[in-house]
């Protein structure tokens, strides 16, 4: 199955004001209609949560109503129709993408995919033994800088039975797990893509389920942590980073948002293939993270000279 | 800090699912969209104002860590924190 990842997040909240300022602050772009885009068009959608339009919510109130994934061509949809059509409903919407439910009952949305390719260059790093990689007379850095987000990364479910979901995702649409936590779940990968992960499964009570968080890639750590820096400045409360983590080796920065999840930035996440072994590890401080930072206001090293004595 | 109906309630902004990280997603932020509850943006669970019990949400059951507060002769809201009274806002009826 050629799923290359999620290409929209759906959300069904009440305070669609504070929403939608938040996703503009993040750096989204307004497209109308309650979707704010990532440069390369995948993005998030904000409706009433009694939009009727809407798949119904899950019984844990999670605001996420729905994630819907982008896919290679009309012959994947057709696939996935077939495939998931042999147990539960699947339903041809007006606009021609698929609805139906995974089995814990997350709404799934597929459709070709709304990506469209980018060409920008990532930070790049100068070091010695390297070649140059930034330019004579280029700088590195600007102070003021409002770095975009790029693409939708990933999305993280707390489920019920993280065994069966993963079971779900695998055999069913073609999921390839590339890490995992032992107890917790497991890290994912469709086959359109070759990022460490776009899905990330956290077993939790079932009165937990729902969406832990997403995130979109940044172009580089400089921006993930500008872009948390200037979230941080407009009053935003940071959940977890500036850090690294160690599956995956994406840069992150989480935050709190109005949609009942964290929001996180992310940035240069390792790559993967067949030829790649699952590793395991135990959750925890130091299996989650190479290092953690914590924002500070901003302060240098100066100020008038120390008094002496006699002054 | 959260009034409510006459009565003021003082809790530590820590959620106690993690018990290391903040309640609200933005500064002062800390009741849900209807004003019901105390809210922790991170997973959206929700907090009785009046008692701190967690009513729904990762760590249902469980309480916010409350904290000593009281009205003084001079109408101040007064708040004990570390064992030391502190001055919050100077007129409880604002």
């Amino acid at each position: 199955m050629n799923i290359i990842g999620p290409d929209t997040l759906v959300f069904g909240v009440e305070d669609i004001d504070n929403c939608t300022q938040f996703l503009l602050d993040y750096g989204l772009e307004p497209a109308g209609n309650g979707r704010f885009e990532a440069l390369d068009g995948t993005g998030v959608v904000i409706a009433s949560k009694d939009d009727p339009s809407l798949p119904a919510p899950l019984q844990s109130g999670s605001m996420l109503r729905k994630t819907i994934y982008g896919v290679a061509d009309q012959s994947t949809l057709a696939a996935i129709a077939d495939e998931l059509g042999k147990d539960r409903e699947v339903t041809v919407l007006n606009d021609g993408t698929l609805e139906t439910t995974d089995d814990f009952g997350f709404a799934l949305g597929f459709q070709v995919t709304v990506r469209k390719p980018l060409s920008l260059s990532a930070e790049q790093v100068n070091a010695p033994g390297n070649s140059p990689k930034r330019g004579v007379n280029e700088v590195g850095v600007h102070s003021h800088a409002e770095p975009k987000p790029r693409s939708l990364s990933h999305v993280v479910y707390f489920v019920p039975d993280s065994v069966k979901a993963e079971a779900f995702y695998a055999d069913r649409l073609g999921f390839v797990t590339s890490d995992r936590f032992t107890g917790v779940g497991p890290f994912m990968r469709p086959a359109g893509t070759d990022d460490h992960h776009t899905l990330f499964l956290i077993q939790t009570p079932p009165h937990m389920q729902g969406c832990e968080h997403f995130t979109f890639h940044m172009g580089g750590p400089t921006e993930v942590i500008q872009a948390g820096t200037n979230m941080v400045n407009k009053g935003y409360e940071s959940f977890w980073g500036p850090g690294r983590h160690i599956f995956g080796s994406n840069w992150f920065w989480y935050f709190k948002s109005p949609m009942g999840c964290n929001m996180e930035y992310d940035a240069d996440m390792d790559l993967h293939d067949d030829q790649w072994v699952a590793r395991e590890a135990t959750l925890g401080a130091d299996a989650s993270q190479a290092f953690l930072l914590q924002f500070r206001e901003k302060w240098a090293p100066m100020g008038p000279p120390p008094k002496t004595s006699g002054q | 800090m959260v009034r409510r109906e006459g009565c003021v309630y003082a809790y530590h902004d820590a959620c106690p699912h993690y018990g290391d990280t903040t309640l609200p997603w933005r500064q002062d932020a800390y009741l849900d969209p209807s004003g019901e509850h105390i809210m922790c943006a991170a997973h959206g669970a929700l907090f009785e104002i009046s008692t701190g019990r967690c009513v729904s949400g990762p760590c249902e059951g469980q309480y916010l860590t409350s904290m000593p507060v009281y009205i003084n002769d001079a109408d101040e809201v007064v708040v004990t924190l570390n064992g030391t009274d502190s001055q919050i806002r100077s007129d409880s009826s604002s």
